[in-house]
């Protein structure tokens, strides 16, 4: 089963909910439960995981290199180009980087055979373990623009066939690409929320992205929970989506979480509420689970 | 005219209270042109309630589609994308997904029987509007739409350009959250960018490799500490890695969970709670106009 956790605005607490979400169910689940940060552009799970990492994988791309002996400054990889990151001066073709999106067209449409093409890192995958939970992430490296690629590999690299097992993915704010490449392939969706206008405008903007492209069972959860959350609750009832869950506002559990501490550590009663709320998940998606050691 | 661009690396930690409140201090003073680059989460407007005067749509990249009829299903498509934009579907067909399709028409070019085509589709739209702090240009990324780089610059060029002809004193940009292509976009040619971070390990962790991300461009850059009363312990830490890089401190905003509840107003920090933000907002402003002044 595989659980994505999204929220349209940032800083609402879905790295807070996927980490101690995971870790209430690794307590049930050992070694077969995944926590997947996502969020390649500030991946924050793992300081309040603290896992000890025993895998690395780079995640490359592709870049076009044109042998001057061989091109014939005939212009086709320049037209094929989509992204100008190809020109023609002075009889020689010359390549932009930061425009290339590595889509191999240039290589492939050269009728001379001039361009090979060498590996550039763009991010990094690491995985490991945080007691009886499983870890992974993906770091962009910073000054690359497309988180896309590394969150692509991070999945397939975790990811099993079979979905044996249960991942819970921490996806980055917004409703664009990578949004939307974390989302892919999931049995639910867990939306995070706070209780103002702007937690709501952008937790619309994520429930459409849903209903559009994927129509995955959902529900929301409410931090930063107090008087104002019939603003989230309107919209929720009119989406037929269900609130599973309210975390309070509470200056004792930013403090908590502003030291990395897991907030099921600290609340007994929250652990109860997320053991609770996984239960809830559990019934709302379609397949049953698959818990049997792979 | 001078660039000021709001970042943070992580979301939420109040850049767009950040950028709401500094428009009501800002633009009694100067003239001001502001821009919300956060295409995909777009909130200024929610504080400073714009009057919509013009509506462009946003032709973004193109994508390939494949004529079923022309189609001989020898998968050299899927072959060739990169994306994982094609698959075949259960009875044989293939099909692209528009969500995955980055539009560089290397299955056009490849395809034997020219049995794919090329279509242009809207992803969203930009605005030209009137607000009671200026002009604001900001935008609307359909959910789930690709390019939101492009869209930050196509807002941002056309804030820069429509304050270079009314001779603007300063264009204020509220900017999205990460490291990723809207932020290398929105960073592209401003004078300075403020992070606005929190002493939160995830927060100081996200502010460095924002700082990273700015200095990768050499655009300065000046930091806010929001909650900064939260913890202590990681607000000096943050104020030392600060000093050290050569960052200046425009400000510290306390915990205060009267803002939470101030948000639902609709308008900057500086009207709902004027006595205790107007006077800290006024000198965040001195703090950023003096380390841009000298910078220039």
């Amino acid at each position: 089963m595989v659980i994505t956790i999204a929220s349209g605005k940032g800083g609402t607490g879905k790295t807070t909910i996927a980490a101690n979400l995971a870790y209430v169910i690794a307590e049930k689940h050992p070694q077969v439960t995944w926590l997947v940060d996502c969020d390649v552009e500030a991946p924050n799970a793992a300081i309040f995981l603290n896992p000890e990492l025993s895998a690395r994988k780079a995640v490359e791309r592709q870049l076009p290199v044109i042998n001057p002996y061989e091109c014939t400054a005939c212009g086709e990889c320049v037209r094929a180009c989509e992204y100008n990151a190809l020109a023609l001066a002075g009889g020689k073709v010359l390549f932009f980087k930061e425009l290339c999106h590595a889509c191999g067209s240039c290589t492939l449409i050269c009728p001379e055979d001039a361009i090979s093409e060498t590996a550039e890192q763009v991010g990094m995958l690491e995985q490991g373990r945080s007691g009886n939970l499983r870890f992974a992430q993906g770091t962009l490296e910073v000054g690359f623009s497309s988180p896309t690629p590394v969150i692509r590999s991070l999945k397939k690299w975790v990811l099993p066939e079979n979905r044996k097992g249960v991942f819970i993915l921490d996806s980055s704010p917004g409703a664009s690409c990578p949004v939307v490449e974390t989302l892919r392939g999931s049995d639910f969706a867990l939306f995070v929320t706070e209780p103002t206008p702007f937690g709501l405008h952008d937790l619309k903007v994520v429930v459409e992205l849903n209903r559009k492209e994927f129509q995955l069972p959902a529900g929301i959860v409410i931090n930063k929970s107090g008087e104002e959350d019939t603003l989230i609750e309107k919209h929720a009832q009119a989406q037929g989506l269900p609130v599973l869950m309210r975390i309070p506002l509470s200056r004792r559990l930013a403090e908590a979480y502003s030291s990395g501490k897991l907030l099921v550590k600290e609340e007994p009663a929250l652990k109860e509420k997320i053991t609770r709320l996984f239960k809830t998940i559990q019934g709302r998606t379609k397949e049953e689970a698959v818990w049997k050691r792979s | 005219m001078e660039e000021i661009l709001i970042i943070s690396g992580k979301g939420g930690t109040g850049k767009t209270t950040v950028s709401a409140s500094l428009a009501d201090i800002v633009s009694p003073q100067h003239k001001l042109v502001l821009a919300d680059v956060d295409v995909d989460a777009a909130n200024l407007e929610i504080l400073l309630a714009p009057h919509v005067e013009h509506t462009y749509p946003f032709m973004a990249g193109k994508v390939a589609v494949i004529d079923q009829d022309a189609c001989i299903a020898c998968g050299i498509c899927e072959d060739v994308c990169r994306f994982d934009a094609v698959q075949q579907n259960e009875d044989g067909k293939f099909v692209i997904d528009s969500a995955f399709c980055e539009g560089c028409l290397s299955c056009v070019h490849q395809c034997p029987a020219n049995a794919i085509e090329t279509k242009v589709h809207q992803s969203g739209e930009w605005y030209r509007s009137a607000s009671n702090y200026g002009v604001l240009f900001h935008a609307n990324l359909y959910p789930g739409e690709e390019n939101s780089g492009k869209l930050v610059t196509q807002v941002k060029e056309d804030a820069r350009k429509f304050g270079e002809e009314t001779q603007a004193d300063f264009l204020l940009i509220d900017g999205p959250p990460g490291i990723g292509c809207p932020v290398t976009a929105a960073l592209n040619g401003v004078d300075a960018a403020v992070i606005v971070s929190e002493p939160t390990l995830t927060g100081f962790h996200d502010m460095r490799r924002a700082k990273e991300t700015a200095d990768f461009f050499r655009i300065p850059t000046l930091l806010v500490i929001n909650k900064s009363d939260l913890n202590p312990a990681i607000r000096d830490e943050m104020l030392v890695f600060s000093a050290q890089k050569g960052m200046a401190l425009a400000g510290l905003i306390p915990y205060d969970e009267e803002i939470v509840h101030a948000l639902s107003a609709r308008k900057p920090l500086t009207q709902t709670l004027p006595e205790r933000y107007h006077p800290l907002f006024s000198r965040i402003w001195q703090d950023i106009t003096t380390t841009v002044c000298s910078a220039i």
